[in-house]
């Protein structure tokens, strides 16, 4: 098994290098966080630090997303429907190796891209822009990458369970969409938790989508107690195994139906 | 008796298919109503083959032909009926069973097309769990009889289309399949090329007793690389025996081909079958079957005959009275 996963890792940051130009753009889509932080600059400005957050705060939180969202947002779905409307997932199931696996080391291949460009850009930036400030001990920051971590697994297990809607509809990336969608509210992305309604924040503790964005965001920030970052990662671990346990089922189901289109 | 490599016994798989008619108004109606049909892909097909048997598997399009390779390597469930391959339930898809086989569809491919195709054998080499010196051996057997050196660092999407399918064919092999369903394995190469992948799957076949089910649309393929077809049709056998024999009761002629040293009359040509063609000097003629040598002697004793060839008809021929017969 190890030495699938380094052969098809190997393989999947080969073909994320094969095309410069792709590689250039998605790493510029990082620039989209720092649109919503712009917003929120614009209202500090305006009327001060909303509920405590200045723009230090704000410039802090929206730089790290804008590596978060591409270390830890999973595309995978959007893969699984592709191969399922080409037929390439049937060489998939004809190899001797779950389709996770070969999923899971695709993510992982072109997160490893990323994460090689954007971490060095990001410890760069820190400390050049003195607004920028993470001062957190050597465990908060393990902590802060574990989080970062189980936020993407969470995400790729989370994909897969809903890419399994495949079988029985084509429209399984749109149903993903909307999930996702919603998510954007209750995951830190659109604002950070704390600055939202306290219903939504309340809610947005026990969702999935916060895992992979505003629990690291916040940790990094310093701005949780140890009660609340083992509150976070066991919603994290909990989430993890429901969706693990609905891909499974789902996926026995499935692949009864299972059509082998294109080809 | 051996136990056979596949087992096929009532094997039926049906799909629910949306239909829709064309246009706007059809696709507004479909869109709140849809409707289905069930589509009969393969219906009730029983057949055995032994191990190290080449086969082929002929039928028009959407006889049933790849859906039925489909539930063979465990891609689709069957609807009813049973498979068997090397002794394993395909659609259980268990791990010793995915060693043991491989399918290779000629109009698809799994090689990763942005990497050199060397790329996708060391992924293989891991996924297949292929020991170092087995895969040494068998890369440098693979590379030399497919003649790939020249290919294997250019990214796959560089390749022509006969590379390409080279290079697959050695992905597909590279762990020694006992069983290999070969859907078109020739389809879009040119000549050359396809002699060259007919040749090395005869090659494999003898060096591996590897078991074959070959479709194709090239009667070449057929008729060099099997002796017993298996033809179906609307998802429903239609033959399964030798080649010879299915030439023998689809078509109850054969071709008689002459050259005369004088022109002769194309009505005294007709006194010995139905001339196909003639220009006076040479002529084809059909003949029944059962009556070829007798015929022979006779134009040998009455006709100016320089030379004289008996042929069997072309395969393409026989296979499209099979389908015109349904």
């Amino acid at each position: 098994m190890i030495a699938a996963y380094k052969a098809l890792l190997r393989a999947h940051i080969g073909i994320g290098l094969a095309y410069r130009t792709r590689l250039t753009v998605w790493v510029l889509t990082s620039l989209f966080p720092l649109l919503l932080m712009s917003v929120w600059l614009a209202v500090v400005d305006e009327v001060g630090p909303a509920n405590g957050w200045d723009r230090s705060d704000f410039i802090s939180y929206y730089a790290a997303a804008a590596l978060l969202w591409h270390t830890t947002t999973s595309f995978l779905i959007w893969t699984w429907d592709s191969d399922f409307r080409s037929g390439d997932f049937s060489f998939k199931l004809l190899k001797p190796l779950d389709p996770f696996h070969q999923y899971l080391t695709q993510e992982f291949g072109f997160r490893a891209i990323v994460i090689v460009i954007l971490v060095p850009l990001l410890v760069g930036i820190t400390l050049l822009v003195p607004a920028l400030h993470y001062e957190l001990d050597l465990l908060g920051w393990a902590l802060t990458v574990f989080a970062g971590l189980t936020g993407f697994l969470l995400n790729v297990v989370m994909a897969m369970a809903f890419a399994t809607i495949a079988f029985w509809t084509t429209q399984a990336g749109n149903i993903y969409s909307l999930w996702w969608g919603m998510g954007a509210f209750l995951s830190g992305w659109v604002a950070p938790l704390p600055l939202m309604p306290p219903i939504v924040e309340a809610t947005g503790r026990w969702m999935p989508f916060r895992s992979s964005m505003g629990f690291p965001l916040e940790l990094l920030l310093g701005r949780l107690d140890g009660a609340e970052i083992a509150r976070s990662f066991a919603v994290t671990a909990g989430w993890i195994g429901i969706f693990l346990l609905l891909y499974r089922l789902s996926w026995r189901r499935g692949i009864h139906r299972y059509q082998a289109v294109g080809g | 008796m051996q136990e056979p490599a596949i087992k096929v016994d009532e094997l039926t798989k049906h799909f629910r298919v949306h239909q829709r008619e064309a246009g706007l108004a059809s696709g507004v109606r479909g869109f709140f109503r849809r409707k289905y049909a069930d589509v009969k892909a393969v219906d009730g097909v029983s057949f055995s083959i032994q191990p190290g048997e080449m086969v082929g598997f002929l039928g028009p399009n959407g006889a049933g032909k790849t859906t039925t390779l489909k539930c063979l390597s465990g891609l689709l469930h069957p609807t009813s009926g049973a498979a068997s391959v090397l002794g394993f339930t395909p659609h259980l898809r268990r791990q010793e069973f995915l060693r043991s086989f491989t399918l290779v569809m000629g109009q698809r491919n799994q090689l990763f097309w942005d990497l050199p195709a060397m790329e996708t054998f060391l992924v293989n080499q891991a996924i297949y769990r292929i020991p170092e010196k087995d895969f040494r051996i068998g890369l440098d057997e693979l590379v030399a009889l497919l003649e790939l050196s020249p290919y294997l660092d250019k990214p796959v999407r560089n390749l022509s289309l006969g590379e390409r399918m080279r290079a697959e064919l050695a992905a597909a092999l590279l762990h020694r399949p006992r069983v290999l369903f070969l859907d078109e394995p020739t389809l879009g190469l040119d000549v050359t090329a396809a002699a060259a992948v007919r040749r090395f799957l005869t090659d494999y076949n003898e060096r591996h007793q590897a078991t074959v089910l070959l479709t194709s649309h090239y009667m070449t393929d057929v008729a060099e690389l099997t002796r017993r077809v298996i033809v179906i049709d609307h998802g429903r056998l239609r033959f399964d025996g030798n080649l010879t024999e299915l030439i023998d009761a689809t078509t109850p002629h054969r071709i008689i081909r002459i050259t005369m040293s004088e022109p002769v009359d194309p009505a005294r040509l007709g006194e010995f079958g139905d001339v196909v063609k003639t220009d006076g000097v040479t002529a084809v003629l059909q003949v029944r079957r059962n009556a070829t040598k007798e015929t022979a002697a006779r134009m040998l004793s009455e006709l100016p005959i320089e030379d004289i060839a008996i042929e069997e008809p072309e395969i393409e021929e026989v296979i499209r009275r099979v389908f015109a017969e349904r």
